[in-house]
């Protein structure tokens, strides 16, 4: 979060839009990653039951 | 039928990031005559932003409760309302309200979208329906620029508010008048109850799906929100060519969009597992990217427009894949509290950097 959201405010009048940029971009690698961690095999989730309307 | 609905899901995600963009396009022209300096323009698309994610930690559960064809019916009817009435502001405080207002009611839009597609299409096609509709942000990002800029110099910026809202509500009536629950068994079954937010939460894939949306996010905000004033204040570019600059981009992640449906499908009928076609489509996405952003701010306009449409298509064929992937794990009861949950989250994010670009 903090490199995703809070820091670009703070880090582009220093580093630049570049550098900023790039490292939020490697969040898509990250999130390959924890989907694949999250989601493994692509199963239905067990256990999800509908409470009456 | 499942097509002439893709069609309505696609036009009323267009009309609704229309909305939205209308006022980045034309925020050189607002800060112009309402003085907007940089980080009161930031402020203004916080109170949007942080009201959008309010809307989805409720947006969603009401459209597993009372059904896509009323809460997106009611939806697009309250943002068209709320559309119109930026035309009547006159400071910057009647801005960032109507834009919470906004923010809050457009927030039913997604949920109901992907809710929609899971319900309509079968797993070999719901990648390639996600891509569809979610190219609805390109669209309108495509036809958006040129159309606002140009009837904002002919008829005025107060024009384009009233016109977005007016296209709304015809939007509206078609959806009432064309739409019908499907009647498939998953669908009947479901119908009958709802499924709480805290009991979503205990579920990792509803965990996973929030963080995976945090972390790509952040870069798309820049593209929406930011990119208008980048062009204009760091590469000196004049409204007319910001006109036709956006419009490239967009339109590459529209085809970014529609492409990564298309894959993880093709994977699918050629017998590969879902897991394998959603995440080989996945990660070519998260590789392309890194590399397009690497250099895209350096360089000529011309590279920099090019690396940057690379960069959006990467995003957008990453995020019709990351919308699908609920409608694979979650029966549909849940989809729409799963979904608001996880954007819910990635926008209260997003509000955190209301200051981006720096103060200039």
């Amino acid at each position: 979060m903090l490199f995703s959201a809070l820091a670009p405010g703070y880090l582009i009048p220093i580093l630049g839009y570049a550098p900023v940029l790039i490292v939020l971009s490697f969040g898509y690698l990250a999130a390959v990653g924890v989907i694949h961690l999250h989601f493994r095999d692509f199963q239905p989730a067990a256990g999800v039951h509908a409470f009456p309307a | 039928m499942r097509w002439v609905v893709l069609a309505l899901l696609l036009a009323v995600t267009s009309i609704n990031y229309l909305d939205r963009l209308l006022m980045s396009v034309l925020a050189p022209v607002l800060r112009d005559q309402f003085h907007f300096t940089t980080r009161l323009y930031g402020n203004v698309s916080a109170a949007f932003q942080i009201c959008y994610a309010l809307g989805f930690l409720v947006s969603g559960a009401l459209i597993d409760r009372y059904g896509v064809k009323r809460g997106l019916a009611v939806g697009a009817a309250i943002w068209s309302v709320v559309s119109a009435m930026h035309a009547t502001v006159s400071g910057a405080a009647e801005f960032g309200a109507w834009r919470a207002l906004l923010g809050l009611s457009e927030a039913v839009n997604f949920p109901a979208c992907n809710k929609t597609v899971a319900e309509w299409f079968p797993p070999e096609q719901r990648a390639l329906a996600t891509g569809l509709f979610n190219a609805g942000p390109n669209v309108a990002s495509v036809v958006g620029p040129p159309l606002f800029v140009g009837l904002a110099a002919w008829l005025g910026w107060r024009v384009c508010f009233v016109s977005v809202s007016g296209l709304g509500f015809v939007w509206v009536v078609v959806w009432l008048k064309c739409y019908r629950t499907p009647q498939s068994p998953d669908v009947i079954r479901n119908s009958a109850g709802t499924i709480g937010i805290v009991q979503m939460l205990r579920f990792r894939q509803t965990r996973g799906y929030a963080l995976s949306k945090v972390l790509v996010d952040p870069v798309w905000y820049f593209l929406l929100f930011w990119l208008p004033l980048y062009l204009r204040d760091r590469r000196g570019l004049e409204m007319s060519q910001i006109g036709w600059a956006l419009p490239c981009i967009y339109f590459a992640s529209g085809v970014g969009s529609v492409s990564a449906g298309w894959l993880s499908g093709f994977l699918l009928k050629r017998g590969r597992s879902l897991q394998t076609a959603r995440m080989t489509t996945l990660l070519i996405c998260a590789v392309v990217s890194p590399v397009a952003l690497a250099s895209a701010l350096q360089g000529t306009l011309n590279q920099t427009i090019c690396l940057l449409s690379t960069a959006a298509a990467a995003h957008q064929a990453f995020s019709s894949i990351s919308f699908t992937i609920p409608g694979d794990v979650f029966p549909s009861a849940a989809l729409g509290t799963v979904l608001g949950l996880a954007a819910s989250r990635e926008r209260s994010v997003a509000c955190c950097s209301p200051h981006w670009p720096p103060d200039t």
